[in-house]
Order: structure tokens, then sequence, then C-alpha cells
């Protein structure tokens, strides 16, 4: 990468053959989040999102919810100690449709000024190897 | 992206295949290829220039089969960019595990091209989200 200094509001974008509904599905239900995120089960439930990792959990604020088009949470990184120490910081999801069956999924994670070293470690090919395992999953049935 | 105020005038991109250093090298160089991912352009890539037609134009400055390409860019497809000075874009392909590779593209040099530099800011996202969907389903956005 050429950047060494990671920004405090990342942008990242990808289209993916699907629709919103089967986006939303895949970022929201447990099943789905295991097989592309690290691992992590992930579901939404009584205004939190709630996430385990083995014998690891942790939850963060659910601060807007729009299905199936826009999802904003606070972030912790409640997988590694010395990031979960840091403030949370905040992930929108937006789903829109486009032409061909083809949906556009961007994240935002912002509000990273109190979190340096999460920054650091979500940027750019950390949210990437995410969200280019999510499109795989979702156009093959497989993850990479 | 609709979030930035101001395109910038480094931009980075990277997106991980299914697919192999060599296949993603041909998917970058090879115009019946492009056509299917790149807004329907058919591209021509050589060890001396970057051939899009009347889309864009550029001259090839390193030319390292499967894991390194940097070209200049200049957009045809608008006179207002057509006008900027030349920018330039870095591929570069990185075998990882599980036959897995990372692609990362690089376009800067843009500080006096700002048309360029927003004209281009969603567009890539576009072209290498259709081109990994070529590579790992055969099939491109677009169909």
């Amino acid at each position: 990468m050429s950047t060494v200094i990671a920004q405090t509001t990342q942008v990242y974008a990808v289209y993916i053959k699907a629709t919103p509904e089967q986006i939303w599905d895949a970022i929201t239900t447990p099943e789905f989040t295991e097989r592309y995120f690290h691992g992590v089960r992930m579901e939404i439930r009584d205004g939190r999102r709630w996430s385990t990792l083995g014998e690891l959990a942790w939850d963060e604020q659910v601060l807007e919810l729009e299905p199936p088009h826009r999802l904003v949470h606070a972030w912790t990184s409640g997988y590694d100690d010395e990031l979960a120490a840091e403030e949370p910081s905040r992930v929108t999801w937006t789903i829109e449709p486009q032409d061909n069956g083809t949906s556009l999924l961007t994240v935002v994670h912002d509000r990273l000024e109190g979190a340096p070293k999460t920054a650091a470690s979500v940027f750019g090919i950390g949210w990437m190897f995410v969200l280019s395992n999510l499109k795989t999953l979702l156009e093959t049935g497989e993850p990479l | 992206m609709s979030t930035m105020a101001t395109a910038q005038t480094t931009q980075v991109y990277s997106i991980f295949i299914k697919a192999s250093p060599e296949q993603i090298w041909e998917a970058i160089t090879t115009p019946a290829f492009t056509q299917k991912y790149f807004y329907g352009v058919p591209v021509a890539i050589t060890s001396e220039t970057f051939d899009g037609g009347a889309s864009a134009q550029g001259a090839v400055v390193e030319f390292d089969p499967p894991h390194r390409l940097v070209h200049s860019w200049r957009a045809l497809y608008d006179t207002e960019t057509a006008a900027e000075p030349e920018s330039r874009v870095t591929w570069e392909i990185a075998v990882q595990d599980g036959g897995v590779s990372l692609l990362t593209v690089v376009h800067d040099r843009l500080d006096e091209s700002p048309k360029t530099a927003e004209s281009v800011a969603g567009g890539w996202s576009y072209i290498l989200s259709g081109l990994k969907s070529v590579l790992e389903t055969g099939e491109g956005l677009a169909g």
C-alpha cells in the first residue's frame, strides 16, 4: 500500500451480483457472517450487534437499522484486547440496487480518531478481505 | 464516493480474487477480457502502450508480468478530463494462500487533474468488482 498512515474515515465499495435483501441477510445472519468475516458470528438483536468468535463475545450499539438498505453500528474490536481498549468507532453499511441484478455495497468506517490501532488494523486490505469474501460467497456459494 | 467532498489525489483500491496472478494478468491485458468489465471497452496492453481506444490512452512505464504494471493515464471519454495532465496507474498482483491473489490498483499523480480524480473515484471499484466476477464466475456484472 502506498499510504502509511491509516485514515480516520475509511470508505470501501464493492459491486455484488445480488439483491439488497440477499446482502442484508449476509451481513446480519450469523450462519452467513462466520463464512466470510474471519469466522465471527454476528447477529442484530435488541438494538445491539452481538458477535461471537469461539469463547470470545462482544457487542456494540446499533445506531440505525433500515433493512435492507442501511445499517449503522458502533465498532469495538472485541477480538483483540489491545484494540478493544480503544474508543468505539462507527461503521455504516449502505446497500443500493443497481442495474442488472447488481447492488452496490458501501462500508464507511469512521470516528476512528480515538482508535488509531483499530484504524490501522482494518485499513485497506483488512476491510477489503471481508468484502471480497462476502462478494465471492454470494456470487459462487463458497467463500474465498 | 459521495461521502468524500474532494476526490483524493492518490487513490488506492484493493480486492482479493480467487485466481492465479497469471489469470489476473491476462484479464487485465487482453481486450476480449477487459470488454467484460471495463465499461465494455476493449483495452490492449503491451510493454509499450495502454490502448483503450477512444476511452483512455497511456504509455506503459513498467511491465513485469504477472505481478506489476505501471502506465500513464489520460481519460479521453470526456473533453474536460482529456485536457488535464496525465496521471499514473499502478497495478500490483500478489499471491496469497489458497489459490487467492490480492490485486491493488493505485491511481496517483492526480494533483493537477481534479476532473479525472473525481471521474475515476467511483469507477475503479466498479471495474475491480467486475474483474473479480468475470474471473470467479465467468460472467461480468453488466451481463
